[in-house]
């Protein structure tokens, strides 16, 4: 059950992955502006660069994600490894939602008269709050693993 | 993070008594409430079409609300007995697994609830406009379903140090 449930959730963070990068490779073909450029033009625009760039964040925490995933597969969710990915995991969300933060504000600021930036902002405060959740979630599981490392440490030192 | 899960719970009981209220207004008092269920949720076509998959369609939602509620209050009650120094007790574990037991429960309600209004869509071409989220609710019972085996392998551990002299 554990492992079925583990592998489960392991294929589910390798699909966010995917879904993820498709969004990012198909997203900037279906613009408007898309239609009169060729792909290297489509690409080499500075906020898909920025985009892509960030995600990398994303996909840095996703990573761990599944590294910790298997750390618990393998029963060693209560070591160093695994408070190392939570940590990465924390501050890749921390990362990105100050990413998100500074496109959100890049756009309020600079967008054109005629355009209403209201659609990618509301985009903007909804991942940033998922990316803060993300991060407070794993700032309190670092914690508590950190804990149990540590009694586990002792408890191994006790003959 | 206590007072922000005793906001989220008091809210998910506002939702689910607002949507009660509205539902047992638009059976009681006037069918026009099934146009305005709750934050602009109509349902009217349904209920013009079969009183009886209006009353089913508006009970999965409110079960699929209650338990979201029920859920926020176990989180409530860890929040109570969470203690960051011995974050480890058997309580904690217990409502842990409680609470993923009941986000399966919530994840299978709602994937069931999906097949429903789809097959009111395909079958009938009633358009039921909800959301019902069952892979998101299903996800969420999974990470919670690791994190208890954590807690459970946790409280063994910490039991054992405070066992040994």
């Amino acid at each position: 059950m554990k492992k079925i449930s583990i592998v489960f959730l392991q294929a589910v963070v390798v699909l966010i992955g995917l879904v993820a990068l498709i969004i990012l490779i198909r997203f900037p073909l279906t613009e408007g502006r898309a239609a009169n450029l060729d792909l290297i033009s489509i690409y080499a625009d500075p906020f898909i660069v920025y985009a892509n760039v960030v995600s990398l964040a994303f996909f840095v925490g996703l990573y761990k994600a599944f590294r910790l995933l298997g750390y618990i597969g393998q029963n060693q969710v209560f070591s160093t490894h695994s408070v190392r990915a939570l940590k990465h995991i924390k501050y890749s969300a921390i990362v990105l939602s100050m990413f998100i933060v500074a496109a959100g504000v890049y756009i309020r600021l600079t967008h054109n008269e005629e355009d209403d930036p209201a659609g990618f902002l509301a985009i903007c405060i909804v991942t940033t709050l998922a990316s803060v959740v993300v991060a407070t979630a794993a700032a309190i599981f670092e914690k508590i693993l950190q804990h149990a490392v540590d009694m586990k440490s002792e408890n191994e030192l006790t003959i | 993070m206590h007072v922000v899960f005793w906001i989220v719970f008091i809210g998910l009981c506002i939702k689910t008594g607002a949507l009660l209220t509205a539902f047992f207004v638009s059976l009681f008092v006037s069918a026009q409430g099934a146009s305005d269920l709750y934050l602009g949720l109509n349902l009217s076509e349904l209920y013009a079409f079969s009183q009886f998959h209006y009353i089913g369609t508006v009970s999965l939602l409110l079960a699929l609300y209650g338990i979201k509620a029920f859920i926020a209050f176990l989180v409530v009650k860890i929040f109570m007995k969470f203690n960051f120094s011995s974050p480890f007790n058997p309580d904690v574990t217990a409502l842990i697994s409680r609470i993923s037991h009941w986000a399966l429960e919530a994840g299978v309600l709602a994937l069931v609830a999906r097949g429903y209004t789809k097959w009111l869509t395909n079958h009938h071409g009633i358009a039921v406009p909800i959301d019902w989220a069952g892979e998101e609710i299903l996800f969420f019972a999974g990470v919670l379903y690791i994190v208890a085996l954590v807690f459970k392998k946790g409280t063994e551990l910490q039991t054992e140090n405070e066992l040994t002299v």
